[in-house]
């Protein structure tokens, strides 16, 4: 009914040709329906648009942190070089949309089994940064396994769970597999040890197995068992993580220890009040009370210049980039796509929710961007994929 | 409809579901987040806006200089200079370049290590990169100049410049100027120290312990905007500091000095004091020590070697030493006898070289009697038997309140910290101290300027004032242009002009105790009296020659005197511990002294 309906709407057609390498639920989907669609018609806009925005405000928050009233180009440094990092992860996202995305339905599990390889060689070969063994020295370059981690488990877990044929709301018993899935990579990132990296894999599968379905004796059950989790999991962690934690619950009481980071961001959001101070005339950032100005903590140099309503716009935006990429999910071709897109949504949305969570002293600190708007190569490349994967699956949604 | 498509049915009715309730819960999230902001920017924005500008402004002090003080005629005696010293700001030098530029920085400057430096370079964390490390404090002439002569090949070094109190007289006066020191932890948590802060300077004796408040100034204040890592970017002062009193003291530094060298190794102390208005022109203390050791941090070695010599450097022997004034006492006993009519100018006791009071025989020093002696007589003679005789006849509560009103037993109230009141002993003073009545024999130890009898030798150059002005006490001062209310004493003219006589002829007669310190310049003459004090009672029954004695066991020696005879300009009392014979040890000090500074009088008035 529905693709008759469009027809009617788009003369236009043109024939994806790629029908090796399906999963077998699109397979049999292509069985029934044809793929001919309006060349734009499943392009989202919205969304480019709304991503386009992020890295705009970003940039300019970028310039205005790290700026030097000194320096004789306009363009320092760090806003060229983020520049730099939009238009090669531009590059890749539309190689990537080229691409059908149920290349990583076939890549899924490969892909897993490469970051849990990475994760291990960490842990024999790591180098080692500030007591933390996060990172791997390839040939001069170093990777972080853990952030690779986080794509593969979200790929793994949508094939796994688009390929079941067991059907859902899942009980507890039936949850072990996907948990497994979770907890291997998890564990060892567990080890490194980055309690950020291992929260938020666990937050964003959370996510994807709660779309998926599972019952509710199952939810309340996981829910209680959290909490104990939690409790049990303090005596577990380490010192530096127990003094973020602490410090979080009282900054005040340590201003120039770990608290500072927290006391001087809240500060700068503070100090921006309804309009904020203006472009360039932040003092908590211009003068570098705050800390990482240009990375973790970019929100609070952009809620001082720009006041609630800055603040307002920003996370309208996001809410709506977010909302824009559950409705793709809900809209996708096959399970895989959903889940996918689930994954994506919830990655956007946990990460922002914990930025800034973070950086206004809602949450303890723990180093994660604020996607699309901080400062950093990884991060920039990292989101534009994940956007070109979702506008990819939007674009060869079910017809 | 395969197995398949069921489930997937059943799938994607799920993801529809469970996703509109995924919306919801995300929709609370950013909800919370909304309101936190809300919290902050709006209900807390003028709270975080303060907060946000007492971030970087900074209030730094400016350090008050501490006023200068300067002697009679103006010449400096402590003044502020600049300490040089070497400082390295890390975030200006290259880690690659620290080692070759700590060797290139030891070898310019002395006690400086290259591995301290590298070290302390390599102690900076991020934070404190800006800030200067001090390498090395007070930086000598030569290396000031050295580092200064290749500044272009020290990247990062600087010198920082510190004021810095300096004596240029040092040891001369540094019993009068005194020193600082660093204001230490349980001086700051009192009230009268409200206003200092750590690292203050405060004055520990002397005329900077004595006028502290007055010296020091006022702090002033400036502003800075100061970045996260306290960098300061721009400053502008709030409050400009102003700067302590400077201090005109009565002291002639060249006197000082003179009297100084004068007595060179001897113990002992000098004061001379302006007799028509208790101006001190000098007060000497030795030994003495250095006060500019002390301007900074003073090393433990040096602070043990001056607090542990058996000589006591500190200490300000002209107003804390306590002695026996000896035969300097007679023109007082003299004085209070004519005044209550026990003698007068015509009034002869015999000496015939001790008397006997009760089982006690009380020598003259002179073992061989005096003869016949008048009132002149016992002075220039210094005979000890007529103030025996006058001792006999004289209350000594009358005698300890006529000595007051020459100063006797008082605290002058010279303004300096620490003065001692010596010890004018009264019948009441016995019985309270002593447990024991006052017998006449106290007496006569007391006439011949013995026994509980002691004084300071500023209280001895005030006494002398009186006699050089004829009758008028003036509290002796250190501060220029106080003048003190001029005080009577209750002698008569005629009275004054027969004892003032009588220490004339000590000097200047040929029978008199310090003939040989007459004035060399026949122009002035002056009147004086030499004093011995006993040490040890067993030295007076043997009668040892001084030179057999040892050292600690000789008598103090003291010379006080005034000139010019008819018109004193100059009242002094010099003592030396252990000196011997006043006539032979402290008169020659005197009179040199005196004929120093009337000499200098003269220049200045042609």
């Amino acid at each position: 009914m529905k693709l008759t309906h469009r027809k009617q709407h788009h003369p236009t057609r043109i024939k994806i040709s790629t029908e090796e390498n399906l999963s077998p639920e699109t397979r049999s989907h292509l069985s029934e329906k044809s793929l001919e669609r309006s060349r734009f018609d499943g392009f989202d806009f919205l969304t480019c648009l709304l991503t386009l925005i992020i890295i705009g405000l970003g940039i300019l928050t970028i310039y205005s942190a790290t700026y030097n009233p000194e320096a004789t180009t306009w363009l320092t440094g760090f806003c060229r070089r983020q520049l730099i990092w939009v238009g090669i992860a531009l590059v890749i996202g539309i190689v990537l949309f080229l691409l059908h995305y149920n290349i990583l339905y076939q890549a899924a599990y490969p892909l897993y089994g490469i970051g849990i390889i990475l994760l291990l060689a960490v842990e024999v070969a790591g180098s080692t940064h500030m007591g933390a063994t996060r990172w791997l020295s390839l040939g001069g370059i170093n990777i972080q396994p853990s952030e690779f981690a986080k794509l593969t488990v979200i790929l793994a877990l949508a094939r796994f769970l688009s390929n079941r044929r067991l059907p859902p709301p899942y009980n507890l018993k039936e949850l072990i597999a996907p948990a497994l899935i979770i907890a291997l990579p998890t564990v060892l990132i567990l080890k490194q040890p980055d309690l950020g990296t291992a929260m938020l894999i666990i937050l964003i599968s959370g996510v994807i197995i709660f779309i998926a379905g599972i019952t509710r004796g199952t939810l309340i059950t996981l829910a209680v068992s959290a909490c104990s989790a939690a409790a049990v999991g303090w005596h577990f962690l380490h010192d530096y993580q127990k003094q973020r934690i602490l410090t979080f619950m009282n900054p005040e009481k340590d201003p120039l220890g770990s608290g500072y980071h927290i006391a001087q961001s809240k500060i700068a959001i503070g100090a921006g009040k309804l309009f904020g101070k203006g472009f360039l005339k932040g003092t908590q950032n211009s003068l570098h009370f705050l800390p990482e100005q240009h990375t973790d903590f970019i929100f609070a140099a952009y809620a001082e210049q720009w006041g609630f309503l800055g603040v307002l716009i920003l996370l309208i935006i996001y809410f709506m980039f977010i909302l824009r990429a559950l409705n793709i999910a809900m809209e996708a071709r096959d399970g895989f796509g959903s889940y996918l897109a689930t994954g994506i949504a919830a990655i956007f949305f946990w990460q922002v929710t914990i930025n800034i969570g973070m950086v206004s002293g809602l949450m303890p600190v723990v180093g994660i961007p604020l996607p699309l708007f901080s400062y950093g190569g990884t991060s920039m490349l990292t989101s534009i994929a994940l956007i070109s994967i979702l506008l990819n699956i939007h674009y060869r949604r079910k017809g | 409809m395969t197995n398949v498509n069921n489930s997937k049915k059943t799938k994607r009715e799920q993801i529809v579901n469970n996703g509109r309730i995924i919306i919801v819960i995300m929709a609370i999230f950013v909800a919370c987040i909304t309101l936190r902001l809300w919290y902050l920017q709006i209900v807390k924005g003028d709270y975080y806006s303060q907060k946000s500008h007492d971030n970087r402004i900074r209030n730094r002090r400016i350090r008050a200089l501490r006023g200068i003080i300067t002697d009679r005629n103006g010449k400096i005696l402590a003044d502020n200079s600049l300490g040089f010293n070497l400082q390295i700001i890390p975030e200006n030098i290259d880690k690659n370049e620290i080692n070759d530029l700590a060797e290139l920085i030891a070898g310019q400057v002395s006690e400086l290590e290259a591995d301290a430096i590298v070290n302390l370079y390599n102690k900076s964390s991020a934070y404190t990169r800006h800030r200067p490390l001090t390498l090395k404090k007070n930086l000598t002439t030569d290396e000031l100049a050295r580092i200064e002569a290749r500044k272009y090949e020290l990247p990062g070094v600087i010198i920082e410049t510190e004021p810095l109190r300096e004596y240029p007289h040092d040891e001369i006066c540094s019993h009068i100027i005194g020193y600082l020191g660093f204001i230490n932890d349980h001086e700051l948590q009192l009230e009268a120290y409200k206003s200092y802060a750590r690292d203050d300077l405060v004055g520990r004796t002397g005329i900077e312990s004595r006028y502290q408040n007055e010296l020091r100034g006022r702090d002033g204040q400036r502003q800075v905007v100061v970045n996260a890592r306290g960098r300061e970017l721009e400053s502008f002062t709030s409050k400009p500091a102003i700067s302590g009193s400077n201090l005109q003291l009565s002291i002639d530094i060249e006197l000082q000095k003179f009297a100084f060298e004068l007595i060179g190794d001897k113990v002992g102390s000098l004061v001379a004091i302006d007799p028509e208005n208790g101006e001190v022109l000098a007060m000497v203390s030795t030994p003495s020590f250095s006060n500019n050791l002390f301007s900074t941090r003073i090393r433990k070695e040096d602070w043990q070697r001056i607090n542990s010599d058996p000589l006591h450097p500190l200490q300000n022997r002209p107003l804390q030493g306590c002695y026996p004034p000896g035969s300097t006492i007679k023109p007082l006993i003299a004085a209070v006898a004519l005044t209550d009519q026990i003698v007068n100018r015509d009034t002869k006791f015999f000496c015939n070289g001790s008397m006997t009071l009760g089982r006690t025989r009380f020598r003259c020093w002179n073992r061989y009697g005096h003869g016949e002696t008048n009132l002149l007589k016992s002075i220039t003679q210094s005979c000890d038997v007529y103030y025996y005789n006058i001792a006999t006849r004289l209350s000594i509560d009358r005698l300890a309140a006529f000595a007051n009103e020459f100063g006797i037993g008082l605290k002058s109230g010279i303004e300096l910290p620490g003065e001692k009141s010596g010890l004018m002993p009264s019948s009441s003073w016995k019985l309270k101290k002593v447990h024991d009545q006052w017998y006449r024999g106290d007496t006569l130890s007391i006439c011949i300027g013995q026994g509980y009898l002691t004084a300071t030798p500023l209280q001895i150059a005030a006494m002398y004032s009186v006699f050089a002005n004829s009758g008028t006490y003036f509290r002796p001062h250190l501060i220029k242009n106080t003048d003190p209310e001029p005080v009577r004493v209750e002698v008569s003219r005629k009275n004054m002009q027969l004892i003032r006589k009588g220490l004339w002829q000590v000097v200047n007669t040929r029978r008199g105790t310090a003939n040989r310190s007459k004035l060399s310049n026949k122009k002035w003459e002056m009147a004086g009296k030499t004093g011995t004090a006993q040490v040890v009672k067993q030295h007076l029954e043997t009668l040892k020659k001084v030179a057999d004695t040892p050292w600690r066991f000789r008598d103090h020696a003291w010379f006080a005197a005034f000139a010019p005879f008819d018109d004193p300009k100059i009242a002094i009392a010099v003592m030396i511990e252990h000196g011997g014979h006043g006539g032979s040890t402290a008169a020659p000090i005197a009179r040199q002294t005196v004929e120093f500074y009337l000499n200098k009088l003269d220049n200045l008035k042609k």
